[in-house]
This record gives C-alpha cells, sequence and structure tokens, in this order.
C-alpha cells in the first residue's frame, strides 16, 4: 500500500511538517506539492521568512509583503516608483509571522532600496503591515546600532502610540539601542525608543524572555525616561522567566521592578557596571524562584552583615572575570549560595575566584572553565576537592591547544579528577600522550568524553583504539562526542571506518 | 485470578476482535488508555480499539513495551529535531508506508506522543531534500495546482527555494 493513498488527516501532516519547521529548502518543496499541502506549510513556512533564508534573498521576503499592502498604501509608495509583483497574493502572509527581528529587515531593505526617505516610508508601511496583521508574533527583535538597521527613525508616532494585539502572545523580546562611537542616537530616537517600550509594556504583558541592552554615550536627559519605562514593562509582565541587561545608569529603579517577577524568574544576566550593594542583593533575596545567575564585573559597595546571612536559591552561577576588576562581592556571593549551587561557569581570568570556591560551594555538581591564561595549582586544588563533581568542561579560549596538557601537569591533573566525575570535555585539540595519561591515572570511571581535534594525526587511529581500550577496561564509557575540525573530506575518509567499528562499543556522536 | 500481577493487565481488542493482554504500565504509555483505565478502574472487560487493526496494535505494543521505562518528554521542542533517531527507533520504523501511515493514526489516535514523533520525523526524513514532484511520486499525492497557481506559490516563496 503506498503512504497517503487514504490521505493522512490535516493534523497530522501538519505534525510531519512541524518537523520540518526549520527546513526552509524542505518547506519550499512542500508547499507546492498541492494546495492542502501549501495550505498546511504556509504558516509554518511565514513563521520566520528571515531565520529559513539566506541574506541575500531576504529582498524577495520583503516584495512578498510588500504586495500584501492595501491598494491605498501600495499606490502611495508607487508614485514613487517603487515596482510591484502584480496579482494579489495567495496568502495574507504577515499574519504568520512569529519571529522578527528588524536587523535583518533593515538589511533587506537598504539593499533593495537606495533613496532614504523612500526607505523610511517602505520600512514604516511594513513594520505597520506585521504590528496590525501579525497575530502570533512570539519572538520580536528591534535592533538599533548607531545609524545601521535603525526602524525607530521609520517608526511613526501612530504606530508607537498605538495598542497592537499582536503582541499579546509575544514571548522573547531582545532590545539593541546604542550609540556608537561616530554615531549618536539622536533625542528624538531616544524619545521613539521610551515610546517603543512603553507601548510595549501595554501590549505585551505575557514576555517570558527579556532583554534589553541599551548603551549610550552622554549622559543623556532622556536615560532616566528609558530607565523609567524599562520599570514599568518589568512591573506590567505575567509571567517572566528570564531577564537580561547591560548598563543601566539607574539600576535602582530596574532592581525594585525586578522584585515584582519574583515568583517566575529564574534566570538573571547582568553585564558590567551594575552595582553590588544593598538594593541589588535585597533584590536577589527577594527572587526566591532564581535559579541562574549571570554576572560581568561588578562595582562593590560594603554590605552590612545583617544582609549576608540569607540563603539565595541560585543552582547555575555563570561569571565572567575580567583581568582588572575587583571581586570583593564574590565571597559575600557565595557564602549565600554555598551548598546550593550546582552548575558553575567561569570565564576569563579564573585565578582570582577559586579559593573562595573552595571554601564555599563544595558540593558543585557540574563545572565549566574557559580561559586562555594557565591552569595553575589552585585549579587542582578546586578539582580534587568537588566530590560531588560529574561533569568537568575545559575550554581553551582562542589558542589551539592546551599547553599545559603537554607537561607533567597533566598527571597531576588526572590524579586530581574527583571519582565521582562522569563526563569529561575537552574543549581543545589534544594528542594521544596527554589522553592516555588522563585515562590512565583517573579515578573516575567516565561515561562520556567529549573531545576535539582539529588536524589529522597519524595516530588519529590509535587514538579510537585507545579509547575502546578504556571502555573494555572500564565497561562504563558509553558516548564519545567528536568534534573534527578542519577536516577535509580525504583525511576524513579513513577515520569514518574506525568510528564505525568505534561505534559496535559505544555511541560515537560526530559534531 | 485477583493476584496483584493479574489486575495489572489490560486486555485490548483490535478492529477485527483479536485480543491483546498487555501490562497496565504498558498501556499507559498511550495517553487515551491511561485515562480510560483511570476512569473505569479496575476491570476485566477488553477495551476495544475500532480503529486499530491487529497487525499494527502488535506493532504499537511492541514499540511501548520497549519504551515502557522512558520518562516523559519535558519539553515539546526538543522531540522536534528529525536526526537524532536511534538505532531501535530506525529499525522499528523500517515498515513499508502503508504501515507506516497505519502507524501515525493509530498513535494519533492512542495519544502516544513519543511514538507520533517518531513516526513523523520518520516521514519528515522521506520528504527532506527531495522536489516537489518527488514529494508527490513517493507518497503518491495529485498535483490540483494550476499551472498559473502554482508558478505564483513558488514566486511567492522563491526566497526559500533550497536548490
Amino acid at each position: 500500500m503506498s503512504l497517503l493513498k487514504r490521505q493522512l488527516p490535516p493534523d497530522c501532516l501538519l505534525d510531519i511538517f512541524t518537523h520540518l519547521k526549520d527546513d526552509g529548502s524542505s518547506l519550499y518543496s512542500c508547499v507546492l506539492v498541492n494546495r492542502l499541502w501549501c495550505r498546511l506549510v504556509t504558516p509554518l513556512l511565514w513563521s520566520q521568512p528571515f531565520e529559513l533564508s539566506s541574506e541575500d534573498r531576504h529582498i524577495k521576503i520583503i516584495k512578498t509583503y510588500f504586495s500584501c499592502l492595501s491598494d491605498v498604501d501600495k499606490k502611495c509608495l508607487l508614485d514613487q516608483e517603487v515596482t510591484l509583483p502584480d496579482p494579489r497574493p495567495f496568502f495574507n502572509y504577515p499574519k504568520y509571522l512569529k519571529k522578527f527581528n528588524s536587523k535583518k529587515f533593515g538589511l533587506a531593505i537598504n539593499k533593495w532600496l537606495t533613496s532614504k526617505e523612500l526607505t523610511q516610508n517602505v520600512t514604516n508601511e511594513i513594520l505597520k503591515l506585521i504590528f496590525t496583521r501579525s497575530d502570533r508574533l512570539i519572538d520580536l527583535g528591534i535592533v538599533c546600532i548607531g545609524n545601521k538597521y535603525s526602524p525607530l527613525s521609520s517608526m511613526e508616532n501612530s504606530l508607537l502610540g498605538k495598542d497592537h494585539d499582536s503582541l499579546f502572545k509575544l514571548e522573547m523580546f531582545n532590545l539593541t539601542y546604542r550609540d556608537e562611537q561616530d554615531y549618536r542616537h539622536s533625542n528624538q530616537d531616544d524619545k521613539a525608543v521610551s515610546k517603543l517600550i512603553e507601548m510595549m509594556s501595554r501590549c505585551a504583558t505575557n514576555i517570558k524572555h527579556l532583554r534589553i541592552n541599551i548603551l549610550l554615550w552622554d549622559d543623556r536627559h532622556t536615560i532616566s525616561q528609558i530607565d523609567e519605562t524599562i520599570s514599568q514593562l518589568l512591573l506590567r509582565q505575567n509571567n517572566l522567566i528570564s531577564f537580561e541587561t547591560t548598563n543601566f545608569h539607574h539600576s535602582l529603579k530596574i532592581f525594585s521592578s525586578l522584585t515584582s517577577q519574583a515568583s517566575t524568574l529564574k534566570e538573571l544576566k547582568l553585564s558590567s557596571n551594575f552595582p553590588f550593594d544593598v538594593s541589588f542583593l535585597q533584590t536577589l533575596i527577594s527572587l526566591n524562584s532564581l535559579e541562574t545567575l549571570h554576572l560581568n564585573s561588578m562595582s562593590f559597595t560594603h554590605i552590612p552583615s545583617q544582609f549576608t546571612t540569607h540563603q539565595l536559591s541560585i543552582k547555575n552561577l555563570h561569571l565572567i572575570i575580567p583581568k582588572l576588576s575587583s571581586f570583593e562581592y564574590l565571597p559575600i556571593l557565595l557564602s549565600m549560595i554555598s551548598n546550593n549551587l550546582q552548575r558553575l561557569v567561569l570565564n576569563g581570568f579564573i585565578q582570582k575566584v577559586l579559593q573562595d570556591i573552595i571554601e564555599h560551594c563544595p558540593k558543585i555538581q557540574e563545572l565549566c572553565i574557559e580561559t586562555n591564561s594557565p591552569l595553575q595549582r589552585s585549579f587542582l586544588k578546586l578539582l580534587s576537592s568537588l566530590n560531588s563533581l560529574k561533569y568537568l568542561e575545559l575550554k581553551r579560549g582562542k589558542k589551539i591547544e592546551f599547553e599545559w596538557l603537554k607537561d607533567d601537569y597533566i598527571t597531576q591533573f588526572s590524579t586530581s579528577i574527583p571519582s565521582s566525575l562522569l563526563h569529561l570535555s575537552l574543549q581543545s585539540n589534544i594528542s594521544i600522550e596527554p589522553l592516555k595519561i588522563i585515562l590512565e591515572k583517573c579515578q573516575a570511571k567516565l561515561t562520556t568524553l567529549e573531545l576535539c581535534k582539529t588536524h589529522m594525526q597519524n595516530e588519529d587511529s590509535n587514538f579510537i583504539n585507545l579509547l575502546i581500550d578504556y571502555e573494555k577496561k572500564n565497561s562504563g564509557l558509553k558516548r564519545l562526542r567528536l568534534s573534527l575540525v578542519n577536516y577535509n573530506d580525504y583525511e576524513f575518509k579513513p577515520r569514518l571506518e574506525e568510528i564505525e567499528y568505534a561505534r559496535k562499543f559505544f555511541n560515537v556522536i560526530l559534531n | 485470578m485477583t493476584g496483584a500481577p493479574e489486575q495489572r493487565n489490560v486486555k485490548l481488542t483490535s478492529s477485527e476482535g483479536t485480543e491483546f493482554k498487555v501490562e497496565r504500565d504498558v498501556a499507559e504509555k498511550s495517553v487515551l488508555l491511561k485515562n480510560m483505565l483511570e476512569d473505569v478502574g479496575e476491570s476485566d472487560m477488553a477495551i476495544p480499539l475500532p480503529n486499530v487493526t491487529g497487525p499494527i496494535l502488535q506493532k504499537v505494543i511492541e514499540y511501548c513495551i520497549h519504551h515502557r521505562d522512558d520518562p516523559v518528554p519535558a519539553h515539546d521542542d526538543d522531540t522536534k529535531k528529525t536526526d537524532d533517531i536511534d538505532d531501535w527507533d530506525a529499525e522499528f520504523c523500517k515498515v513499508d508506508q502503508g504501515t507506516l501511515y497505519e502507524l501515525i493514526l493509530a498513535s494519533n489516535y492512542l495519544d502516544i506522543k513519543p511514538l507520533l514523533d517518531l513516526t513523523c520525523k520518520t516521514v519528515a526524513n522521506m520528504i527532506k531534500g527531495k522536489s516537489p514532484e518527488e514529494i508527490r511520486k513517493t507518497f503518491n499525492i495529485a498535483n490540483d495546482f494550476t499551472p498559473e497557481e502554482e508558478e505564483q506559490v513558488r514566486r511567492e516563496n522563491e526566497w526559500c527555494e533550497g536548490r
């Protein structure tokens, strides 16, 4: 019997197409199969058109949107010599849009039209089309960096001043508004940003993930106005799960609004220049659902001891540690998290914080480190002290190899690995000798290994054999995730046969 | 007759009247059956499944037994990748297209989401990389577009043409 002879019902077909939702090319084939498939696939295809196609095709998306404009709007632009596709479009395409990023959209329009005035008019008309016709916008990104991709100057007051039903289901909102060294936004732009956020706070009250990145070079009067609107936006949310923000001059207002989201907020990501002060700490204490905290450098002010006795519920902590920054706040933060901490991600100059981790957070289960600075003895001391560690990931910044794996440090590293470890990930090229030492000396029975090979080496077959021997000896290795970088087909083919053989012993996933 | 292991068995009847006996936790992989069993309580009566034939019910049971200890998938989106079918599942789906079609319908009716995802993924993989004409041929579908309509659909969507 041939499949679909009896035809699958539309809901089953839709289930099948959903598995292709990120595959533009396959969806394109499906949309041309017959009328039923076309009707079912079109909403998927047009839910994220800018994500499903390459940048050079984006003009074609804009042209199809353009053909959806009303005759009156079209005429207005046709008078300005815009050429349009002729027939009325088959579908009301803007209706299906779920994900919209103004940067991709702005780049496409700029490529299509050269006249500045016309670009502004077209941008405005299409934004209007999207805001008024889409009924399912889930993910909205507005990006204004310098004078590039700046839709704000095109957003008419009428558009920003109006309430839009399309934003009601919005789950993700990402606003990037930054001055560039050679371009500072005008007061008018600043006001448009305030108005945009104000409109969002009225219409988009179900945002789950909010990311606001505002960087202004001058201490402008409008900054406090923008801060005020962000506070309102936070206060109006019903279901905020994550909030990410950078560089606020008036952070106090933002933090006090954040406490309104205490029952739902799970993730908080703050970039530089936030003060680690009493008000910040009070906010952290009030956020009793908070599980994940990302921090860049923070300025520290004295904290009275009555605040530091509270326990924080944070399980995942991500720290970026710049070379020139003080970390006086860290012992306080770590002591307040203490045994709750399960996953720690350290990036940068990690030596500064290792002793504090040993003292306060011995129950860590997952440790990820990305650094360019040498891993010293203090790291080994930390490693051997983490008796609950199950996952260890080491990333080596931009350099290709782990230099420290070449000297006698490797033996000490291997013996410092706690016996609880199950998953070891070394995200940098590793040759056979250090790997051999790790597998021999480490007391842990590893179930998953993630390794990276950046170039062809004669020893590569021994490399696979070494892992097979390890599996035979410990019968624990279940998974090898191998990143092969810079391998060409000629080099890769013989490796593939060895990998097939290795699959008899453990699962091999190639990246 | 009233021993505990006996009580945990559930009887199912296929469309032709063939009776299948399965353990309750296996039957409960189907949300439809789970809800029914919760509503009805302990019963010796066979549950009729008029929309599922014997051979297909046999396959569905085989799948549920193999996956009886799997945790309930937490996130919807995790299952939407087409390249992560494990070996047993891939082998399970090596059936003729008609059987695959019946398995999709049965898992949809019985509300067994992981099986529905697996079978839909398998069909999605059959679509990948094919031209519209190849898809029509594979799935025996007639093209009911007029040439003008087909041209317009092509033009309005040409931004995602892959080849």
